[in-house]
C-alpha cells in the first residue's frame, strides 16, 4: 500500500515535468489526487497553473499519451481523459482521468461535451 | 521600526504570535465581525465582540496594540443608509468601549465617520484606498485619518513616497509581502469579491475565484511577475526608514500561524536566507514551483528606487527572473531545482 502511495508524488513530478518538456514553458500541477466518488467512478485529478485552452489543441496527444501513462502506473483503465477549464476564460484548471461508473457512463461518456467547462481528451467508454 | 502583523483570528493563534513577538511587534491586526461588515480579505476567522475583550486585554497586558480591520471596498451602498449607519455605529462603538486601538478601513464615508464620532480610535486608512499620490493622500488626512497604508503599487516609487511624506503629516505603512502583481488588472474586481464573499448575506454562488486563479497562471507562465510584484525585502527595510516610514505592514491572515511568525521574524531580523517565495503572500501558493534565493536579490532595490516603470524599456527584472528564479523538479522521490531558462524554452514573455 505504501508503494501505491509513494507513487502519487512521483506521478505528480512525471507529469509536470513531462508537459513542461513538451510545452518548452513553465507549468505547475499543484497537486495529484487519486479519487473515488459516491456515485462508483474513481480516477484522478491533477489541479494545474500555467496551460490554455489553446495548449490543449496543440499537445493534446501528448497529454492523452502522459495521463494514460500515469493512469496505468496507478492502476487505472480510463473511460474518459478530460481537462476542466474555467468557464469563460482560457484557463485549463484541472485534468482528470476517470473509471466511469454506469451512470456516468451515460452521462458523461455519451457525449462529445458534456458540460461546457469540461474538454474531452479522450473518450474510451465506448470501446 | 514598528511592525504590524497579522493574525488569523482565533486566540490559540493570538497566543502562540506573541509567544515568539519580536521587539520590533506594534500592532497586531485582524478581521473584524461579518455580520456587521466584510473584509478585503479571505478570512478564517471572524471573532465575537467577546473574543475581541479577551484578545484586547491579553495585548494590552503584553504592551502590544490591537488593530481591527474592516476594508471592505464595497458595502453596496450599505452604509449610506440610516440602518447601515446605526449598524455600523454601534459596532465601532463597541470596539471604542473595548479599547481597541486602531481600526483599518477602506470606505472613505467611515473614516470620516469613524474621526467624528469616536476620536479615540486611530484610523487607518487601508491599502485598498489605494493612495498612489500625495493628493489623494491629503484627501485622506483631510477626512480625518491618523495612519494611511500606502498602495502597494508604489513600493518601489521612491519619488511618489518622498512627496507624499512631504505632505503627509501622519503614520504612512507600507505592505511588506503583499506581492500582488504590479499594476493587477484584477486589484479591483479582487477586493470587490471578497467584499462579498466575507460579508454575510446573500453570497453570490460562483464556480471559481477566476482572480485568483488567472493570478497564478499569469505568474506561471511570465515568472518575471513574481520579480515585479513590489514586495519589500527584510534587507531593503532601512531605504524606507531613510525616507522616514519605519511602519511595516505584514500582509497574511489567511496563512498559517508558523508562516505568520518566521515571516515576522524575517523582516524583525532584517534578513532572510531562503526561498523569498516564503515570505510572500498572495503567491504563496507558488512556493513549490520558484525557489527564488532571497541573498542573489542584494543590490536589486538601487535600481527600483531609480525605476521609471517602463518596463518594456528597461528588462531589469526580466533578467533578474532569468538569473535568479530556479523552478522546483520532483524526481526519483527527490526535489532539485533547475534554473529557469532550462525550463523555458519556448515561453513568450509579457
Amino acid at each position: 500500500m505504501r508503494d501505491f502511495v509513494t507513487k502519487i508524488p512521483e506521478n505528480r513530478g512525471k507529469l509536470e515535468s513531462t508537459i513542461r518538456k513538451f510545452k518548452g514553458a513553465p507549468v505547475y500541477i499543484m497537486e495529484l489526487k487519486v479519487f473515488g466518488t459516491a456515485c462508483g467512478c474513481m480516477g484522478m485529478l491533477a489541479d494545474l497553473r500555467g496551460l490554455q485552452t489553446e495548449d490543449l489543441e496543440v499537445y493534446q496527444k501528448q497529454f492523452v499519451a502522459i495521463l494514460s501513462e500515469i493512469s496505468k502506473d496507478l492502476g487505472l483503465k480510463p473511460h474518459l481523459i478530460y481537462a476542466r477549464t474555467l468557464p469563460g476564460s482560457f484557463e485549463v484548471v484541472a485534468f482528470t482521468a476517470r473509471e466511469l461508473c454506469n451512470r456516468c457512463k451515460n452521462e458523461l461518456g455519451s457525449f462529445e461535451k458534456p458540460r461546457p467547462d469540461l474538454i474531452i481528451l479522450g473518450n474510451y467508454a465506448r470501446s | 521600526m514598528k511592525l504590524v502583523i497579522p493574525h488569523p483570528g482565533h486566540f490559540l493563534a493570538l497566543k502562540e504570535i506573541c509567544k515568539e513577538a519580536t521587539g520590533d511587534a506594534y500592532e497586531i491586526y485582524m478581521a473584524g465581525t461579518p455580520e456587521v461588515l466584510g473584509s478585503g480579505r479571505i478570512t478564517l476567522h471572524a471573532p465575537m465582540l467577546d473574543e475581541i475583550v479577551t484578545q484586547t486585554e491579553y495585548l494590552h497586558d503584553r504592551k502590544l496594540k490591537i488593530g481591527i480591520v474592516m476594508n471592505p471596498s464595497c458595502m453596496g451602498g450599505q452604509h449610506l443608509t440610516l440602518q447601515g449607519y446605526n449598524t455600523f455605529r454601534w459596532y465601532f462603538g463597541k470596539l471604542n468601549d473595548i479599547g481597541v486601538d486602531s481600526v483599518t478601513v477602506a470606505e472613505p464615508y467611515l473614516i470620516e465617520m469613524l474621526r467624528k464620532e469616536f476620536p479615540d480610535i486611530k484610523v487607518v486608512v487601508s491599502t485598498i484606498s489605494h493612495v498612489d499620490s500625495p493628493e489623494r493622500a491629503r484627501f485622506y488626512l483631510e477626512l480625518g485619518a491618523d495612519a494611511i497604508t500606502l498602495d502597494s503599487n508604489i513600493n518601489r516609487n521612491f519619488d511618489i513616497l518622498e512627496a507624499i511624506k512631504d505632505v503627509a503629516d501622519c503614520e504612512l505603512r507600507l505592505l511588506v509581502n503583499e506581492a500582488c502583481l504590479y499594476k493587477c488588472p484584477f486589484r479591483y474586481s479582487h477586493f470587490n469579491l471578497f467584499s462579498h464573499m466575507t460579508a454575510l448575506g446573500n453570497k453570490p454562488n460562483i464556480f471559481s475565484d477566476y482572480y485568483y486563479e488567472k493570478c497564478m497562471s499569469f505568474r506561471v507562465r511570465y515568472p518575471e511577475l513574481v520579480i515585479k510584484s513590489p514586495w519589500i525585502r527584510p534587507e531593503d527595510l532601512g531605504a524606507y526608514e531613510a525616507l522616514g516610514i519605519d511602519c511595516f505592514k505584514m500582509s497574511g491572515r489567511a496563512n498559517t500561524i508558523r508562516w505568520i511568525i518566521d515571516c515576522m521574524k524575517a523582516y524583525s531580523n532584517r534578513s532572510y536566507d531562503g526561498n523569498l517565495m516564503d515570505l510572500l503572500d498572495c503567491p504563496s501558493e507558488l512556493r513549490d514551483m520558484f525557489y527564488i534565493p532571497n541573498k542573489e536579490l542584494e543590490g536589486a532595490i538601487k535600481q527600483w528606487m531609480g525605476c521609471k516603470k517602463f518596463c518594456h524599456r528597461c528588462g531589469f527584472c526580466k533578467a533578474t527572473a532569468e538569473r535568479v528564479i530556479r523552478v522546483y523538479e520532483f524526481k526519483d522521490q527527490q526535489r532539485n531545482t533547475l534554473p529557469l531558462k532550462e525550463v523555458r524554452t519556448k515561453c513568450a514573455t509579457l
